[in-house]
């Protein structure tokens, strides 16, 4: 068991971890689940896709936190753990459009239907757009804006500069802004106005 | 110095974000504020992005509900519990079916590729490598796109015989990638490279038009 009254810290759950103390990893999992799921949910857009990507997620930290050598802080390196598995997951849909035939299916993706909080349709309709953006720089965006992370901490988990993360983001939002202009020229009729 | 009281928009990629972020001070905000007064393009841009920043703000996933969060930690160390003693026993039939998984999956994606004929896959690749993932994993696309070395996959670690195979293929794809890029061949079992789209395109194209190169071909 963990000792001491006080909140241990990510460190600490970690070295409890590696001396074979069961509640160091329970601990991690108790502070990042939502997180992860929240990371999960916002880059696939569907629950189910985000409830095995977090289990998933979880249980290759399980494997690997051993090896964790904690060069970046574990928060940062949970990210990339996380960011892999969700590349490999939208590879994998990817590749059964190119080897199945699959017809590309990204609405779900990009809209949860179910989603009671997607109220407005300018909102949505922003959200589909960034599922459509390029990897680094949707996964800039999300993690900038929705999970809050610092420009540090990107860049630790893109595995690049501050200022190419900060680059990223500009890209990001610049590519967002052609495509409202598209979709405004092409006369689709939308209640998403350029700011 | 006048001058330089108004940034540029290719200055603005770098310094968005820190406006953004109200980290700027000085002449830098004032360049900034400037460049955004008489710049509608970048005046945009920034618009958009604080917008981003507010709806990230507000923006909540939806809780699949306590019920679920209860369950969740269970979950995991029951998968936790269920991959452990198999990593410490596994049972001896458990290479050969592995192993005859692995021809099955690989002979059932040559198939499907063969009927999509030769042509289409250029096309297909092309596809694949501009539409997103350039930066991905070099082994798992490769595993993924040539038909039969999906036994990569496998940790090799827990897969016995058939990582051994995975491992015999490995190289052999290693020795051709040394070839064709002057490479160490260790690469091609290190997941982190990043090659350009066409080396990767060219790669995939010349593992394929090689029969020795797969994991079901002959190997002499």
């Amino acid at each position: 068991m963990m000792k001491g009254a006080s909140v241990p810290t990510d460190e600490q759950l970690v070295e409890a971890f590696r001396k074979g103390d069961p509640e160091g990893f329970r601990g991690l999992v108790r502070r990042y689940q939502e997180t992860m799921y929240g990371f999960a949910y916002r880059m696939t857009g569907n629950p189910m896709d985000a409830d095995d990507l977090t289990q998933e997620i979880f249980l290759r930290v399980y494997r690997h936190l051993g090896k964790f050598r904690g060069e970046a802080s574990f928060r940062t390196w949970l990210y990339r753990v996380a960011r892999s598995r969700i590349a490999n997951f939208r590879r994998r849909a990817v590749l059964d459009r190119l080897l199945l035939n699959k017809p590309e299916v990204r609405g779900p993706e990009a809209v949860p239907a179910e989603d009671p909080l997607v109220r407005k349709e300018e909102t949505a309709r922003l959200r589909e757009m960034i599922a459509f953006l390029p990897d680094r720089q949707r996964l800039t965006l999300i993690l900038r804006f929705f999970q809050g992370l610092k420009y540090r901490e990107i860049a630790e988990v893109l595995e690049c500069s501050v200022g190419t993360a900060k680059a990223n983001l500009f890209h990001a939002v610049r590519a967002l802004r052609a495509r409202l202009q598209e979709r405004k020229t092409d006369g689709e009729t939308t209640a998403l106005h350029l700011p | 110095m006048e001058k330089r009281r108004r940034c540029t928009c290719r200055e603005m990629e770098s310094v968005l974000a820190d406006f953004l972020e109200e980290s700027l001070t000085g002449i830098a905000l004032e360049a900034v504020e400037s460049h955004l007064r008489s710049c509608p393009e970048c005046e945009q841009i920034y618009s958009l992005a604080a917008r981003l920043g507010e709806e990230g703000k507000s923006d909540q996933v939806p809780d699949p509900g306590p019920a679920y969060w209860n369950r969740f930690l269970p979950r995991i160390e029951a998968r936790i519990g269920r991959m452990e003693p198999a990593r410490g026993r596994i049972p001896l039939w458990a290479p050969a079916f592995a192993l005859a998984l692995i021809v099955a999956m690989g002979l059932g994606l040559w198939w499907n590729s063969r009927n999509d004929g030769a042509a289409d896959l250029e096309e297909r690749l092309d596809t694949l490598l501009d539409s997103s993932n350039r930066d991905a994993d070099l082994a798992v696309l490769l595993e993924d796109l040539l038909p039969g070395s999906s036994s990569l996959a496998i940790p090799r670690d827990m897969a016995g015989e058939a990582g051994n195979r995975s491992r015999e293929w490995a190289e052999k794809a290693g020795t051709l990638l040394e070839d064709l890029f002057a490479s160490d061949p260790v690469v091609f079992l290190v997941p982190r490279i990043e090659l350009q789209p066409e080396e990767v395109r060219l790669l995939i194209l010349d593992l394929r038009s090689s029969p020795e190169m797969r994991p079901g071909g002959s190997t002499s």
